[in-house]
């Protein structure tokens, strides 16, 4: 029986790369970001949602899991960036990067997590950044909320552990989207200097860890965070 | 659609059976509107009220095609927490029924 995966911010990107290559693979995908997707494919199934909503993100998932039969998997996804030093970061800004990023993957595990728990299965998988871990200048409500992520796949591995449910979180490097499209190329170069593989990440690079972590045999794991290019 | 008391009464008392099935409980396998879900003496422990909750609104959802937040921000706040009992759950269910069909 097909497995069914719910994606954040599938509309572009990476989200987008994922929902692709696991439709691929034969799963069943369900997708969502604030507006329409631009694409279709057969299998793909996509909401109009925003994240930071809870009431919105209850009334999706609930409708996703009576048309799926049942969630198996949940990749938060959806994230957004804004590059600002912190003297000059509008508060608005900060607001809306928390809401998004740290709410959204909260209010996506509330909701999701509760189907999860009473079948006794299911993955998540966060992601979150490697700007977390190296506290990058210019990005201090990104790093901020990506450290609320992991804080969140942390204690949801606990909470969930009992129940046949594995958290973990993915922290990608840099990787040629419109995320870091605004970042200035020299920016981007000491940052992969900063790497233990000094390369440019690949969408591929994310999917490779996403799907370990969603392998049934990965049923031993959770509560990690894997960081690529080898940063710790 | 209306819904009565009883027929959340219903729900409420097959999920606390099926809880008091699984976690092996007498008190908890013939519940009533006086059975305890929290408490020392009410074999509910917090996990399995979370569970319990859960559930519960999973059931609502499906049978009566009503999404219901019960440990919403008035709950979790209350000097006296409506899932003491199953008659007090039952009457804040009710609550929330009425006030989303107003």
């Amino acid at each position: 029986m097909r497995k069914t995966l719910l994606i954040t911010g599938s509309r572009k990107g990476l989200g987008r790369f994922l929902a692709e290559s696991f439709l691929d693979r034969g799963w069943r995908v369900w997708g969502c970001s604030r507006s329409e997707p631009g694409w279709a494919r057969d299998g793909y199934r996509h909401f109009s949602c925003d994240v930071a909503d809870s009431g919105a993100v209850r009334s999706m998932v609930r409708q996703a899991e009576k048309e799926s039969g049942g969630l198996y998997a949940l990749v938060n996804n959806a994230g957004i960036a804004s590059m600002n030093a912190m003297l000059l970061t509008p508060s608005a800004t900060a607001r809306r990067i928390m809401e998004t990023n740290a709410l959204g993957t909260f209010n996506l595990m509330q909701e999701v997590a509760k189907g999860m728990c009473r079948r006794k299965e299911g993955r998540v998988v966060n992601v979150s950044s490697i700007a977390a871990a190296l506290d990058l200048e210019g990005e201090a409500l990104y790093a901020a909320s990506k450290s609320a992520v992991e804080s969140l796949t942390r204690v949801a591995a606990r909470e969930f552990g009992g129940h046949g449910v594995t958290v973990n979180a993915v922290g990608p490097t840099a990787i040629d989207t419109d995320l870091v499209r605004g970042v200035p190329d020299e920016k981007l170069r000491q940052l992969m200097e900063r790497q233990a593989i000094p390369r440019a990440g690949q969408p591929e690079d994310l999917l490779n860890a996403v799907e370990f972590f969603l392998r049934p045999e990965s049923d031993f794991i959770s509560g990690q965070v894997l960081y690529l290019g080898g940063v710790t | 659609m209306l819904i009565t008391r009883e027929q959340i009464l219903a729900v409420i008392c097959d999920c606390v059976r099926r809880l008091g099935e699984e976690v092996g409980s007498d008190v908890l396998a013939r519940p009533g509107e006086d059975t305890p879900l929290m408490g020392e003496n009410s074999g509910v422990d917090s996990i399995a009220l979370v569970s319990l909750i859960v559930e519960i609104e999973s059931r609502l959802s499906e049978e009566f095609e009503m999404d219901l937040v019960l440990a919403d921000d008035r709950a979790m706040s209350s000097a006296r927490s409506p899932f003491r009992r199953v008659g007090i759950l039952t009457d804040h269910v009710l609550e929330l029924v009425r006030e989303r069909s107003e």
